[in-house]
């Protein structure tokens, strides 16, 4: 049985080493030792290895071992179980201490052990390694290297407080030799603060209170620190020494101050009050400071996530000095993508060196090198699912590795942020839907719409008070009710069948149809918007409806029209609202999975047992019906298994301590429940008890409860401190139920808002809401529709502010308390259509309507002004403009040139203005109050026929149902008058079945002009009998009448030109078309007009006729008509043009004359000259007789020039036309070759004739002789050359022409050189003849020209020229 | 001192009469003579001889004296030749021509007498 048990021990350890390196490990560090291994509190099943056993001196082997409590008192075996079951509740792994064992010898055998806890399935196993002492100074030897090598302190003293042999670790730990230590008491090294309770401690040791005993206490270092050693001491009698073991525990001790610390901190800052009362930013800021003194550190900050995410924004920092609200430094996710994963992966981020470490390295260069950062503490602080903001704690002097208590302080705070933060959310989403609610009130109130809503089966919900007017029905009659209970049947199913697609498809629907009640006699028309509702899981769980009565502009199709534009705007905005507040019902859905009220209150319970040392802690809170106290959460050793409770413990609410907590509301401590009737045994027996109320709202919700097995364990201390966690238990729960039902609030909060936000944006009327300092807090689409501002730019301003330039309606600037919603603010009041003018724009003028009303919160308070407005700018300037057309039509009607008067059906005159009374010269009672057709008229067109009233315009219109335009008429109501001359118009005027209803009647007094017709007739009789043509033209210039003598001068008919312009018929090619056109341009501007211009006559023949116009006008100046009259001047012209013609050629003859006195003179000159000069020469030297040839020929050449003179002179005389005669051409040629037959002979010419003989030409025979003789002896002396003698002389009849042609082939001439100068007189091409004065060929053609007939030269040099006469032929 | 003149004119007559006075006058003369403007503007430019005064007739054929002058002045010769203008015209617009031209230091009427040669300078 002992070997099974043994066996299966044995199993059961060798599986654990197996699992468990650190059970190989733990075993292995001392393999040489003994060790025992067993099941906690158990010390009848254990096993031991062969070390163990020799060290108590039994042989293993023998059967006589059967346990270890043989070996050892049952004292120090009692002592040894309480220590390891404590290790065990307080999650210890190690215990150490020593015991005492009876060597099989009888001598006491001193163990140092240490057992290692091992947890497996329930069972709690220990693992015990033991070091042999032995029990005098002197050690074995074998022994002596381990108590050297121990990291123990490791102490034998004597009852004098001194020690008598320690270990060189002594030395190691407190800095002092071991001679130092041995030379003193050890109470001399102990710190002051624990030395009394160290001496108490080794008196009862010594005093044999004890055997052994545990304690811990500080030892002063030899540099002034201090160690915290943990001692366990046994004490021998017999040889009266203490054998301790000492632990350096300085680093738990530090940690478990620091925790404490950090809890002490964590419990002042959640201190009753100081999260509800201050605001979140001093609470952080007061966080702030605190966390900075706690940690330690150089700087502190919170950061604020931006709402996208993105980034952060630090918002308060403190650096020990300075608390700063700061604007300040943002951070992009987008440009530390590194960090931003990381803290979003885990709740916080400790780094050692923020400029390495791969989650902060990208600060490096920027944010940690500004501000010598070198550790990093970064917490995120939540709210719920989302993010609200990091805390970020950093060093700056050196780096810092970041404790598991300074982590876990850290996000507690962050904790309290977010609670604090949820807590106030609720408070300002409580307040937001109260003032929300009353909001919604004052708009349903004010707004001129019927609202209700059904739910998903049809029935109405809700209705508001327009709704209610409209059915007529009581409100116990419409809720409940469908639109079957409201509507007639076939209404009702359209109805149904809207709502239908409404909640099927999501989709808003507008639209405009007929919504008569049931108990209603006329048709009703609504234009009608339904909304899905959606409930908080974002199905559609109804529909709202909002409506107005547009039965009245229903009729009206322009009106409808627009109503369908104004509609579909309404339509796509509602969609937009519709997806933002799906996306809204989703955000709150996932919030609501997270936080979980179990999930505190474990986690609460967890801590009260690991902080505060306690065996057990239960939370209980009380059920719906406030009966019993339930069990939620519990732990300590008895609960191994985490968050299950079996059987949850449920307790009345009146009974036991907890009850007592509960009905008290205060906390109960009990000290020996023993003695108390309340307690009750849960499964084991505790001695004493400690219940706190759990507080929320003044209610108790639950108690916490904890249990010791120690009499009188909980102090006061552990009251107040348990009552603080309570409290924060109690904040806790109140944050989860918070945001549970805060969840609530803003689901009616949302629902609320969606109601209004979406009556807001269906309707047409601008609305905003102001508060008490009239500053704008809302305002809806339409508002920033007409303001022509977005609701963003709109909030923060006021009414009055300048950039509306805000005006009444009749342009005087408003003051700021004139305002609607500055009245309403002042007085409480509503104020209704206040008209006033605003700018919306740079430009743009506005006129809107405004009803102003307070709102009132739930106290009665006014908190708030809402104003609705219409833009009625269009409304506004139709009626000016209406206005001012209607005025602008009175003056016309008044200052109209004509009479007009309006008849009714009967004949009655309802509308006249002055004129019509000028011109009928009547009374205008007479015209009141008389039908037209029962005054006498006598009356008569122009033809003189008498007509009767029926004739009269009016009623021909009335009676043929059409205008009648330009009837002139002559009317009198006294026939000793004369006739009244007046063009009368009428125009019918129908109603819808086209029935005339009046009828409009205008005329115009023509008198005058009729007067002037007859003044025209009497003129055309004069000038019907002028030899002038006579022309009356109408104000566009055309002809009305002509006399007679246009036919005689012209050839037309009158009827021919009547219709015409003036000239337009008898234009011809020469005639000038300006002329004709300033003719016609000053008969349309009825000027006076003269002019000459050619004409045709019908028959084709030119004439010059003279135009004289001359405009007529009335003796008002008013023009009545234009007189033409056309003169034929055509003689007077053509003398004109032949006197033109002879001082023309008068003057060229005197030109040409003065020109001949000029040539001739110098031609005399020349010869004179020579005279002079050969008789002066010939004076000075008589004998120089050879000049006197010279004087012969120069003589002679003088005759000739006179001799040409002559000629000239005779040329220039008019006369020789007159002796014109038949020469034959080819005998003047032979009779001039002849005479010149010496020249011919001299110069070798070969002269070629090609004439026929029977050519004969009327001419001056004188003339032709010298045109011949010209050029034949130019031909002879210019044209020939010793190589070409060769002229030929051609003539010839060419069809009417007779053409004389002489050519040579001597030098020709430069054409281009002396084409302007060839026949102009003085001109001479040669300078080897010295003959030539430049006559000849200006002869010549002058001769030619007599004889109306024309010369031509071709030339070119070197080749000869060729000169061609023309004579025309005469008749 | 005259040493050279030019003589343009196409009267034969008034050719040798002229060059005899002028003879008489500056016995030392040497007279070049052109018939028309062509011919002493061909003279300038094919053989230039230092003339010291040039005599020109206005009526010419080929290119008269007027025309001359535009020539002449076209030219550009480097060293001036004054121009005395030689005519038997009555028309007073032709000496107001003449005298306006800046190459003409003056205007003599026709015929040239001893009188008038005596009196022709270099310099106007």
């Amino acid at each position: 049985m002992k070997e099974d048990l043994n066996r299966s021990l044995r199993v059961v350890l060798h599986e654990l080493v197996r699992s468990d390196l650190k059970i190989f490990d733990f075993m292995q560090e001392n393999s040489s030792g003994g060790i025992w291994f067993g099941i906690s509190e158990n010390n009848n099943q254990e096993w031991f290895n062969d070390s163990f056993c020799k060290s108590l001196g039994i042989d293993s082997k023998t059967s006589n071992f059967a346990n270890r409590k043989n070996f050892i008192s049952s004292n120090d075996l009692q002592q040894e179980n309480t220590l390891i079951s404590k290790a065990f509740e307080s999650n210890k792994e190690r215990v150490n201490y020593l015991t005492k064992y009876n060597h099989s010898n009888g001598s006491i055998v001193l163990l140092q052990c240490e057992s290692l806890l091992i947890r497996k399935e329930d069972i709690c196993y220990i693992l015990t390694r033991c070091i042999h002492h032995n029990n005098t100074p002197q050690l074995n030897e074998d022994l002596k290297e381990i108590f050297n090598l121990s990291n123990d302190l490791i102490a034998i003293s004597n009852f004098d407080n001194k020690f008598e042999l320690l270990n060189p670790q002594w030395e190691t730990v407190l800095g002092y030799s071991l001679d130092e230590l041995y030379s003193k008491t050890f109470l001399e090294f102990i710190h002051p603060d624990d030395l009394e309770r160290t001496r108490k401690e080794a008196e009862a040791l010594t005093k044999g209170k004890a055997l052994t005993i545990r304690f811990e206490n500080r030892y002063i270092k030899k540099d002034g620190g201090h160690v915290w050693l943990e001692w366990n001491s046994v004490i021998d009698y017999k040889i009266k020494k203490n054998f301790s073991v000492a632990r350096d525990i300085t680093e738990p001790k530090i940690r478990e101050f620091a925790q404490r610390k950090h809890t002490t901190s964590l419990l002042h800052l959640s201190r009753e009050g100081i999260l509800e009362q201050e605001d979140i930013g001093t609470y952080i800021r007061k966080i702030l400071q605190e966390a900075h003194k706690i940690l330690g550190v150089n700087r502190i900050s919170f950061w604020k996530y931006h709402t996208t995410n993105d980034a952060i924004e630090c918002i308060y920092f403190y650096d020990g000095v300075n608390l700063l609200k700061t604007q300040g430094e943002i951070l992009y996710k987008e440009d530390f993508p590194r960090y931003f994963n990381a803290i979003t992966g885990s709740r916080n981020l400790a780094v050692y060196d923020a400029a390495n470490d791969a989650r902060t390295v990208e600060f490096k260069e920027s944010y940690l090198k500004e501000h010598n950062i070198k550790s990093m503490l970064d917490v995120r602080v939540m709210n719920g699912s989302s993010q609200l903001g990091v805390i970020c704690a950093e060093t700056t002097n050196n780096y810092k590795h970041w404790s598991f208590e300074e982590q876990s302080y850290i996000s507690s705070i962050a904790d309290l942020i977010s609670t604090t933060y949820t807590l106030q959310q609720k408070n300002i989403f409580a307040n937001a839907l109260d003032k929300s609610e009353a909001l919604f009130q004052s708009l349903v109130s004010i707004l001129p719409y019927a609202i209700y809503r059904v739910d998903a089966e049809g029935k109405i919900t809700f209705f508001n008070e327009v709704y209610q007017e409209y059915l007529q029905r009581d409100s116990k009659d419409i809720l409940g009710k469908t639109s079957h209970d409201l509507f007639p049947k076939h209404l009702a199913d359209k109805y149904a069948k809207d709502d239908q697609t409404v909640m099927e498809s999501g989709q808003v629907l507008v639209t405009i149809e007929e919504n008569t009640p049931l108990n209603s006699n006329d048709a009703k028309f609504v234009e009608v918007t339904k909304i899905p509702i959606y409930n908080i899981t974002g199905e559609i769980e109804g529909i709202q409806a909002i409506f107005r009565d547009v039965t009245k502009v229903k009729e009206d199709d322009n009106l409808k029209n627009q109503l369908l534009k104004e509609l579909k705007t309404k339509n796509s905005t509602l969609l937009e609202t519709q997806d933002y507040l799906k996306s809204i019902n989703e955000f709150s859905y996932n919030i609501l999975s997270k936080n979980t009220l179990e999930e505190i209150v474990w986690e609460i319970a967890r801590n009260v047992i690991q902080k505060f040392n306690f065996i057990d802690c239960v939370i209980y809170l009380v059920d719906d019906k406030h009966e019993y106290l339930e069990q939620v959460a519990a732990y300590g050793s008895k609960m191994l298994d985490f968050q299950t409770i079996k059987n949850p413990i449920k307790i009345p609410v009146d009974k036991g301590i907890v009850g007592s907590a509960y009905t008290t509301a205060k906390p109960v401590l009990v000290k020996d429940t023993s003695k108390d009737a309340r307690y009750i045994v849960d499964i084991d027996t505790r001695f004493s008890e400690l219940a706190v109320p759990i507080i929320v709202d003044n209610k108790v919700i639950g108690v916490v409860d904890s249990e010791h097995d120690e009499r009188d364990f909980f102090t006061n201390d552990h009251v107040e401190t348990l009552s603080t966690i309570s409290r924060l238990v109690a904040m806790r729960i109140d944050h989860a139920q918070s945001i549970k039902k805060h969840q609530n609030i803003e689901r009616e909060l949302r629902q609320s808002k969606e109601l209004y936000e979406s009556i807001l944006s269906a309707i047409g009327e601008g609305l905003v809401v102001q508060d008490l300092n009239d500053t704008i807090i809302m305002a809806n689409h339409s508002a920033s529709k007409i303001l022509d501002l977005s609701p963003e730019q709109l909030r923060g301003k006021d009414s009055y502010d300048p950039r509306w330039r805000s005006t009444n309606e009749k342009g005087v600037a408003l003051k700021p308390e004139e305002h609607p919603s500055m009245v309403t603010l002042n007085t409480g009041k509503g104020v209704d259509n206040f008209i006033m003018n605003i700018y919306a724009g740079e430009e743009l003028r506005k006129y809107i309507s405004i009803n102003s009303r307070p709102v009132f919160d739930h106290n009665k308070k006014m908190y708030a002004s809402v104003a609705s407005f219409t833009d009625i700018t269009e409304r506004v300037t139709t009626e000016a403009a209406l206005k001012a057309s209607e005025e602008k039509f009175r003056t016309l009607f008044k200052n109209l040139p004509i009479g007009v008067l309006l008849y009714d059906k009967d004949f009655i005159v309802q509308e006249w203005n002055p004129q019509a009374i000028e011109i009928l010269d009547m009374d205008e009672n007479i015209l009141k109050n008389y039908k037209m057709n029962s005054i006498k008229w006598d009356a008569i067109t122009e033809d003189g026929k008498i007509i009767n009233t029926e004739q009269f315009p009016p009623f021909i219109a009335f009676k043929h149902k059409k205008t009648v335009t330009d009837f002139i008429m002559g009317v009198r109501r006294n026939p000793a008058k004369d006739y009244l001359w007046i063009k009368a118009s009428a125009t019918p005027m129908f109603n819808d079945m086209g029935e005339v209803i009046q009828i409009i009647s205008t005329f115009e007094d023509i008198s005058e002009s009729k007067r002037a017709e007859n003044e025209i007739k009497k003129l055309a009789n004069i000038a019907e009998r002028t030899a002038d043509i006579i022309l009356t033209c109408d104000e566009d210039g055309n002809v009305t009448w002509a006399n007679s003598a246009l036919t005689k001068v012209l050839g037309y008919i009158p009827e021919e030109v009547i219709g015409y312009k003036p000239g337009e018929r008898t234009s011809g090619e020469e005639t000038d078309p300006n002329i004709i056109k300033a003719l016609h341009e000053a008969l349309k501007e009825h000027l006076m007009f003269n002019a000459t211009v050619k004409a045709v006559t019908k028959t084709k023949k030119q004439c010059w006729i003279n135009y004289e116009v001359t405009p007529i006008n009335d003796e008002q100046g008013k023009f009545l008509y234009s007189i033409v009259t056309k003169r034929d001047i055509t003689d007077l012209i053509e003398k004109q043009i032949e006197l033109e013609h002879v001082l023309k050629s008068t003057i060229s003859q005197n030109k040409r004359l003065k020109e001949y006195s000029y040539i001739t003179s110098h031609n005399i000159r020349s010869s004179v000259s020579n005279l002079l000069g050969l008789t002066e020469i010939i004076m000075d030297d008589p004998k120089n007789l050879e000049f006197i040839y010279m004087l012969h020929e120069t003589t002679k050449k003088l005759d000739q020039t006179i001799n040409n003179i002559n000629k000239l002179l005779h040329l220039e005389e008019k006369s020789i036309k007159k002796h014109k005669t038949q020469c034959n051409v080819l005998e003047a040629l032979t009779r001039l070759i002849e005479l010149n037959k010496t020249v011919i002979d001299d110069h070798k010419v070969e002269m070629i004739l090609n004439v026929p003989a029977d050519l004969n030409l009327l001419t001056v025979p004188a003339y032709l002789d010298s045109i011949l003789h010209n050029l034949i002896t130019n031909a002879i002396k210019y044209g020939t050359t010793p190589y070409s003698k060769k002229i030929e002389v051609t003539a010839k009849h060419d069809h009417k022409e007779i053409v004389i042609i002489v050519r040579d082939y001597g030098l020709g001439l430069d054409i281009e050189k002396y084409k302007d100068k060839i026949f102009k007189l003085g001109t001479r091409f040669h300078s080897n003849k010295s003959d030539g004065q430049g006559l000849g060929l200006f002869m010549t053609k002058r001769q030619i020209d007599v004889l109306g007939g024309k010369i031509e030269i071709e030339s070119e040099l070197g080749k000869g020229s060729v000169f061609k006469v023309y004579f025309k032929i005469d008749d | 001192m005259i040493n050279k003149i030019l003589l343009i004119d196409d009267d034969d007559i008034f050719q040798l009469t002229a060059s005899k006075i002028l003879k008489k006058v500056y016995p030392q003369l040497e007279i070049f003579s052109a018939k028309n403007g062509e011919e002493a503007l061909n003279q300038l430019v094919d053989q230039p001889t230092d003339l010291d005064l040039i005599l020109l007739d206005i009526n010419m054929p080929i290119m008269n004296g007027w025309e001359f002058l535009d020539a002449y002045a076209s030219k550009e010769f480097k060293n001036e030749i004054p121009i005395y203008v030689l005519s038997s015209s009555i028309d007073p617009n032709d000496k107001e021509k003449a005298d306006s031209n800046p190459k003409v230091i003056g205007f003599i009427e026709k015929p040239l007498s001893f009188a008038k040669a005596r009196q022709l300078n270099t310099a106007s």
